[in-house]
């Protein structure tokens, strides 16, 4: 009685998969096949090392050896977006767009990765007075570590700490590098 | 322990004696709206201190002579008489030159140590006003000169100067590849530039307690920031188990027994304080804002401090427990560093004005405000302890540097030039 009926279901669920199989096939069916590429040799337009679109998130082979040294560790996940810094505007800890989407690609690179724990350092321009920079740089760490979280990494595994104006990534006083300044950093730990 | 090998190292002052009976102050002095002596300036000689066999004027003129000098002319209650050159300096010849007084100095060596006479004659009467008799090691030369100026002001005002007290910084000179800072210590004038930490990271705005002994600061480590105290010469060091993150801007209370700074929890920084012995840390503000930057007022009984609350950084004053909180500083589109005068009357701060930073100075009672002009930015006020000048940093000579100001304006001087030097902080007791 219950293998018969069981059966009965297994029959039912081949035959939908055949109608929807069909009803797709159906809807592709008046669709050409796309022409082939020219067979001629084209040089390519642009140079092999483009740089990869910031939104792209790359997927590495499981037989990357990723070396030992922590500081060699993280100049290659920063050279290779696998952990990308958030950017900050003037005087603010919100997450813009921008500072979402690299805290996404991080948080996809690093759960694949759980050996690893982060510290997420704040910075900000020297504009501002260096003891507030001090507070304004830990909540900036923190508002990325809370939005690492919320895409399922582990709270345990993120530390915050904040370097106020101390440690500045461009020493210029234009808007450029200011801008530069003012960011989550992330950094690898074992 | 600290006390007694400070005492040690520093100086052997001989019990200083009296020739002649202590001529009463000859002068009235007022006080300005600065709190500052308005009596007219006394006028003074100083002569080059005779020197009596083997001690040789090189030996004497850097280590004592200058720092003399350079107290004296700070005193404000005195101005110094040049005197003609060619002529051997005497009460007579001072006089001549328009000086009420003549400071006769001769130093002599006695063993190891040196012996010094001052004597403060009056040139009119050739009366001794005052006559003291000092004794150190060499190395101890330069205090006996701050503490024959502190003699001359008690003298005439019943109240040292500022030449005995201490003034702790951050300096950047021990920067190799990336940049260190560590905690500084000098004396007044900026003399005897010497190290007391060596985390060899980031150590950053230290506080003196009350009594001169410690200084509490913030040091970075891997990962976590955390606050210590240290001795006033270095030494072993004691990290506060505050149990909060980032521990920045620590002062010590007015009593030395709390230590006021800025702790996190959860990415919102608000005003904690601690007792100095690292005990119970408490939260005093609430507010989901950022607050930074805690000062006491002198009387120990309200903080001040930064908050975004209102949109930009302000100062705001609550009363110690944490109520009460209100906004002072309207002035400015971004307000920062907060410090209470020492007699409570004024808060100095950073104050941002057209995108540079300049020392604001208000009037506690009256909320009038004004503006120690300078190029450049001006950070981070700590005022001397007897409130007559302020220490702050500037960057208005291409780097940042530390400078003395009165609150008017005038007697501007830079204390430092090795590296990059900021967060001075002045000591708080005056005579030691």
């Amino acid at each position: 009685m219950r293998t018969s009926f069981r059966k009965l279901l297994i029959v039912a669920a081949i035959l939908a998969l055949a109608l929807a199989f069909g009803a797709c096939k159906s809807t592709t069916k008046d669709v050409k096949a796309p022409e082939p590429p020219p067979a001629q040799e084209v040089e390519p337009a642009v140079p092999a090392t483009v740089d990869q679109p910031k939104d792209f998130v790359q997927e590495e082979p499981t037989t990357e050896v990723l070396p030992d040294d922590a500081e060699e560790l993280n100049r290659m996940a920063q050279e290779k977006g696998w952990i990308r810094d958030a950017f900050y505007e003037y005087d603010s800890s919100t997450l813009t767009d921008q500072a979402r989407e690299a805290l996404q690609a991080s948080a996809s690179w690093l759960k694949g990765y759980p050996q690893y724990g982060l510290i997420v350092e704040g910075h900000c321009d020297e504009r501002g007075t260096e003891q507030y920079n001090m507070a304004l740089g830990e909540r900036r760490a923190y508002a990325a570590k809370e939005y690492l979280v919320s895409l399922g990494i582990d709270a345990a595994r993120v530390q915050t700490q904040s370097f106020g104006e101390e440690r500045p990534f461009d020493s210029g006083t234009t808007e450029a590098a200011y801008a530069k300044n003012r960011r989550a950093h992330l950094v690898l730990t074992r | 322990m600290t006390n007694r090998k400070f005492t040690r190292t520093m100086l052997m002052i001989a019990a200083a004696f009296a020739l002649h009976g202590v001529a009463a102050a000859q002068t009235q002095v007022g006080v300005d709206i600065y709190g500052r002596s308005s009596a007219q300036a006394m006028r003074i000689a100083v002569p080059f201190p005779t020197l009596t066999q083997p001690v040789a004027a090189a030996a004497v003129h850097e280590p004592f002579f200058s720092p003399l000098t350079r107290a004296i002319a700070y005193s404000e209650i005195f101005g110094i008489v040049a005197l003609p050159p060619g002529k051997a300096p005497s009460p007579a010849v001072a006089k001549e030159a328009g000086a009420q007084l003549y400071l006769d100095l001769t130093i002599s060596l006695d063993g190891a140590n040196y012996v010094v006479e001052a004597r403060l004659l009056d040139t009119n009467s050739n009366s001794t006003q005052l006559a003291r008799r000092y004794r150190s090691t060499p190395a101890a030369l330069t205090r006996i000169a701050n503490t024959i100026a502190n003699d001359l002001l008690i003298h005439f005002t019943g109240k040292p100067g500022v030449f005995l007290t201490q003034i702790a910084f951050v300096s950047t000179r021990d920067t190799s590849g990336q940049r260190i800072k560590e905690i500084y210590v000098m004396d007044w004038d900026g003399s005897n530039q010497r190290r007391i930490t060596s985390h060899k990271t980031l150590s950053i705005s230290p506080s003196w307690s009350p009594d001169g002994n410690r200084i509490v600061y913030t040091s970075f480590g891997r990962g976590s920031t955390d606050m210590y105290t240290v001795g006033r010469e270095g030494g072993a060091r004691k990290k506060l188990e505050t149990g909060v993150s980032l521990n920045s801007s620590p002062t010590f209370s007015p009593d030395g027994t709390r230590i006021a700074f800025v702790g996190s929890q959860k990415g919102n920084t608000d005003i904690w304080v601690i007792d100095a012995d690292g005990k119970s840390p408490r939260r005093l503000t609430n507010d989901s804002s950022i607050e930074s930057t805690p000062a006491w007022s002198a009387n120990g009984r309200e903080i001040s401090f930064t908050s975004s609350r209102s949109g930009t950084p302000q100062i705001y004053v609550m009363d110690a427990e944490g109520t009460n909180v209100r906004r002072i500083s309207f002035d400015g589109e971004w307000n920062d560093d907060a410090v209470w005068s020492p007699d409570g009357e004024m808060i100095a701060y950073t104050s941002g004005v057209k995108g540079f930073y300049q020392i604001r100075i208000m009037n506690v009672a009256t909320q009038k405000t004004w503006i120690i002009a300078g190029t450049g930015s001006n950070e981070q006020p700590s005022w001397a302890p007897d409130g007559r000048s302020l220490l702050f940093q500037s960057n208005r000579s291409g780097s940042w540097q530390i400078y003395r100001v009165n609150p008017d304006g005038t007697g501007l001087t830079q204390l430092t030039s090795a590296g990059e030097n900021t967060s001075p902080d002045w000591s708080w007791r005056l005579g030691k």
